[in-house]
């Protein structure tokens, strides 16, 4: 994977975050999931069952992005973050998804739209190194699919039963999320904020 | 796992499936297989636990889809848990779900509150293998509103089999009709619009009637001698089945254990009755020849017996008899005998007698005859008599024990066993009127005529040698004589009951040929003769399916109507008769209006003006035909069945059961033997995930830690399915472990 790490700045409703660096990127994966334990001690997972054609496992993503001093984003970041959602967001960074053949299909769905589809990398970063793959199977290489707007298509559908890994860099739909911040003036130059957003679906 | 079985086959299609479901629907464990020799009718075959399988494994999948009013509902409208709970006692699946949104609310929209159709689709399975499958279906029962922005409903649910819960059934059926349980069953089922799939059980040999009772509480007790449960396969489908505990070598549904289950918890049985009491009728061929009951009932109390103070003489004087007072000791003061004779099954003759203190009236006063000259009081001459504490003249000097009274009902019959006559005889010690004079004779022409205290003249029973005259016989004092006509729908279309008596026509008191009462009033008869004194005619108004509408009743009898200026003078009155004459004494119309099945308005009418009232109860019904199994007689029996292991561990206790729909002792043993195993059982409340098994079905239960290791039968199941915040959908199963 190409976007390993925190490289490339984020993507804030189309401003590229560059000028000032956050001091930490914090991503909150949440999974809609229920454990039980049985009475021998092992436990089960319960899980929602996914509709067809959409990813088994769906997560869904916070991002508080922590700035001791916006610089010169200050601004422009404040101009965005005076609207209420949705805002789109991107960390240029791939995100897997797993599908589950079932022997007929060869469309599915993806939860998100995908950043290179709708902006530009920043700072001259290739857009290639956020293109979507897809595997068949674990340890196997790449094969060529077709991506659309929240969906992709093979050509072939696979056997029954093949598990499908797809990595795409999504555009994030967010929201404010639903906690107070507090901003701590050390000196009179730096301007601190915290952006804590959490991701929401646009019917 | 290979089995060898014998099995009856029913084919079944599989259930559509829903969205995104697959289509293959159905559950439980699958049978593969082939019949290898007809003649044998064994099933050698494979038994595929994968769908039961694909419930246990570590990652499942859950969701839910609710068709209310054949539209899908946004999943996002639904947003309480779903909950199931169904049971091996009930045919009613229940279910409860929770909306939220302005167009749920019940001003908005009736279908969240009416009876509307709703299904609940699930799905479930580890990824790669989701079922969808319906889970329940049936109408929206009622619903509880929360006020809000968005108002949130939770909507009560039951199966098709709710519907039917004000359903009252009208259905008899006659004994040894030869239907089976199973076939009134269907009958009644199908007549109520469903597809009966049920056994064909026992034969019904006795009568039965169901009597406004609401349909499946009904199939549940009248099926319960064959240990049918009963639930909904499909929308109009009702099937019975026997839900028993699956003994070994056959094998358990399911096999639970510490690795299938969160939690079990152990209740033992408690309070058990250690005496089973069930009482119930059987059908039993009449007896030939006579069969006489008789029925003796004495009564004892304080009495003190009535003695006479003195003795009226001849000539009016009283001799004190100095006899000594009676005193009030506990003896027999009253016998009731009854004799009922029976002839195959038919009552014949049905007596009465009663027993008891009485001492006779007697003359106070007398005539003597023609040619005697008048007597000193008024023309009487003293009679002797009793005279009691009251001073009340009497025949004897003291009270005797004697008959008082004897009624007998003597019915009879058509060649089919229907009443069509009765004949009531009532004898008791009564009077007969007599004269005392000649209409227009100055003084008492009559011989031998007692007056009694109540200045009546009457006849003396005993021949008149002494001049003690007891005015009181024994014997046949009324006659009542009841015809039934029949119409074409078997009720009693009329009754005409004639009743005589000892009477005689009153007349006028001047100018006619006949005689005077001591009373002044006239009478036709020297003597009152026995004969018709009234006709009531009961003509019953019938609705087409025989029920009574009304009835229309007129009495005849002896009259004479008044007339101001009448011709003839009756002494208190006048009229234009001299005597009486038989004609309409009296007409009343009654209506019955049904206004609910627990009250009518009656309206009668007896020429006066109507007059309503309402009345608590079920309308009176008219006398039906009887049919040929009258024949059968129904014999009580009851069953005791004692339990000295439930006595010594709870103590005594008795439990009677009055079930009606039980034939045999036999029947009632098994039913008892059956409730007693329920009841001695450990229940066992088992929570785990959901599984495919269901109430009926047979678990072996094990839990190592508490040396658990036996066969349970699932009584009740609830489920509960929460997805939000996190899905957490899990199962309580009511377990039940015969002792």
């Amino acid at each position: 994977m190409n976007t390993t790490g925190a490289s490339t700045p984020p993507t804030l409703d189309g401003l590229h975050l560059i000028g000032a660096s956050a001091d930490s990127w914090e991503v909150i994966e949440t999974e809609i999931v229920g454990t039980i334990r049985l009475a021998n001690g092992a436990t089960r997972e319960q899980r929602l069952a996914p509709l067809p054609g959409h990813p088994v496992i769906r997560r869904w993503y916070g991002v508080t992005l922590d700035y001791r001093h916006l610089g010169p984003l200050g601004e422009e970041i404040e101009a965005r973050l005076a609207f209420p959602g949705p805002h789109d967001l991107t960390l240029w960074k791939h995100i897997t998804l797993g599908y589950i053949a079932d022997g007929t299909r060869n469309e599915w769905l993806l939860p998100w739209r995908q950043a290179p589809d709708h902006l530009t990398p920043p700072a001259g970063a290739p857009v290639t190194r956020f293109a979507p793959t897809v595997r068949l199977g674990w340890g196997t290489t790449p094969i060529e699919a077709t991506f659309a707007p929240n969906r992709f298509h093979l050509d072939i559908a696979p056997p029954s039963g093949t598990r499908l890994i797809v990595q795409v860099v999504p555009l994030f739909q967010m929201v404010t999320a639903s906690e107070d911040h507090a901003r701590h003036y050390r000196d009179a130059i730096r301007e601190p904020r915290r952006i804590a957003l959490v991701e929401t679906e646009v019917l | 796992m290979p089995i060898v079985a014998t099995a009856s086959l029913i084919a079944r299609p599989p259930s559509p499936g829903g969205r995104g479901g697959d289509g293959r629907g159905g559950q439980g464990v699958r049978f593969y297989g082939t019949v290898i020799s007809p003649l044998s009718a064994t099933l050698i075959g494979q038994v595929s636990r994968s769908v039961v399988e694909s419930l246990a494994a570590p990652s499942l999948f859950y969701g839910f889809a609710i068709k209310l009013a054949d539209a899908w509902l946004p999943p996002g409208d639904v947003t309480g848990p779903l909950e199931i709970d169904e049971s091996l006692d009930t045919p009613a699946t229940l279910f409860t779900f929770t909306l939220t949104g302005r167009q749920y609310s019940i001003h908005a929209t009736a279908a969240t509150w009416t009876a509307t159709p709703v299904e609940i689709w699930v799905t479930a399975g580890p990824i790669g293998a989701l079922r969808t499958y319906r889970r329940a279906f049936g109408h929206v029962i009622t619903c509880e509103q929360t006020e809000g922005p968005e108002p949130t409903l939770r909507l009560r649910c039951g199966d098709p089999s709710r519907r039917f819960d004000r359903y009252e059934l009208c259905y008899e059926f006659p004994a040894d009709a030869g239907l089976t349980r199973g076939a009134i069953a269907r009958q009644i089922l199908t007549d109520a619009g469903f597809t009966a799939d049920v056994p064909t059980g026992a034969a019904y040999t006795k009568p039965l009637a169901t009597d406004s009772q609401k349909l499946f509480p009904f199939l549940q007790s009248f099926c319960e001698a064959e240990a049918w449960s009963w639930r909904l396969p499909d929308w109009t489908t009702v099937e019975a089945y026997k839900a028993i505990l699956r003994e070994p070598p056959e094998p358990p549904d399911d096999i639970w254990t510490l690795r299938d289950v969160l939690s079990i918890q152990s209740t033992p049985p408690s309070d058990v009755p250690s005496i089973w009491v069930i009482r119930s009728t059987q059908t039993t061929e009449a007896p030939e020849g006579l069969k006489i009951t008789k029925q003796r009932a004495e009564t004892f109390a304080f009495y003190a017996i009535r003695r006479a103070t003195a003795k009226q003489l001849g000539d009016g004087t009283h001799q004190p008899l100095n006899l000594p007072p009676s005193a009030e000791t506990f003896q027999l003061v009253a016998v009731l005998e009854t004799e009922i004779h029976e002839r195959q099954g038919l009552t014949v003759a049905k007596i009465t007698r009663e027993y008891g203190w009485y001492n006779p009236r007697a003359a106070k006063l007398r005539t003597l005859g023609v040619t005697d000259p008048p007597g000193p009081i008024d023309g009487y001459f003293w009679a002797e008599a009793y005279l009691d504490e009251e001073g009340s003249a009497r025949t004897w000097r003291q009270e005797s024990f004697v008959q008082t009274g004897e009624r007998r009902e003597i019915p009879t019959y058509d060649e089919e066993g229907t009443e069509i006559a009765r004949r009531l005889e009532t004898h008791k010690w009564h009077s007969r009127a007599m004269g005392v004079r000649n209409v227009g004779s100055a003084t008492p022409n009559v011989i031998g005529a007692g007056i009694g205290d109540d200045d009546l003249s009457w006849y003396p029973f005993d021949p008149p040698t002494t001049a003690l005259l007891r005015l009181e016989g024994f014997g046949l004092a009324q006659l009542d004589q009841i015809t039934l006509k029949y119409g074409e729908n078997g009720a009693v279309a009329s009754e005409v009951q004639e009743t005589s008596t000892w009477y005689s026509q009153r007349t006028a008191v001047v100018g006619v040929p006949w005689f005077l009462n001591a009373s002044g009033a006239g009478q036709k008869d020297l003597v009152a003769n026995f004969h018709l004194v009234q006709r009531k005619t009961t003509t019953n108004t019938l609705t087409e399916d025989g029920l009574l509408a009304g009835t229309i009743e007129t009495t005849q009898g002896f009259v004479a109507p008044r007339r101001v200026e009448g011709a003839f003078d009756w002494g208190d009155q006048k009229s234009n008769l001299e005597q009486e004459t038989w004609g309409t004494t009296g007409l009343k119309t009654t209506l019955y209006n049904v206004l609910d099945e627990s009250t009518y308005e009656e309206i009668t009418d007896d020429g006066t003006g109507a007059q309503t009232r309402l009345v608590m109860g079920r309308s009176p019904r008219p006398r039906y035909r009887a049919s040929p199994w009258t024949r059968l007689v129904q014999t009580p029996f009851e069953i005791v069945l004692e339990d000295a292991t439930t006595a010594a561990w709870w103590g005594p206790s008795t439990e009677i059961l009055n079930l009606d729909y039980l034939q045999s002792p036999e029947e009632a043993r098994a039913v008892a033997q059956r409730r007693r195993s329920r009841q001695l059982a450990i229940t066992h409340t088992v929570i785990r995930p959901i599984s495919p098994i269901r109430p009926g079905q047979t678990i072996h239960l094990i839990d190592p830690r508490t040396g658990l290791n036996h066969r349970c039968l699932v009584t009740r199941l609830q489920e509960r399915w929460v997805l939000a915040p996190r899905p957490q959908i899990l199962a309580t199963y009511t377990l039940e472990q015969p002792l």
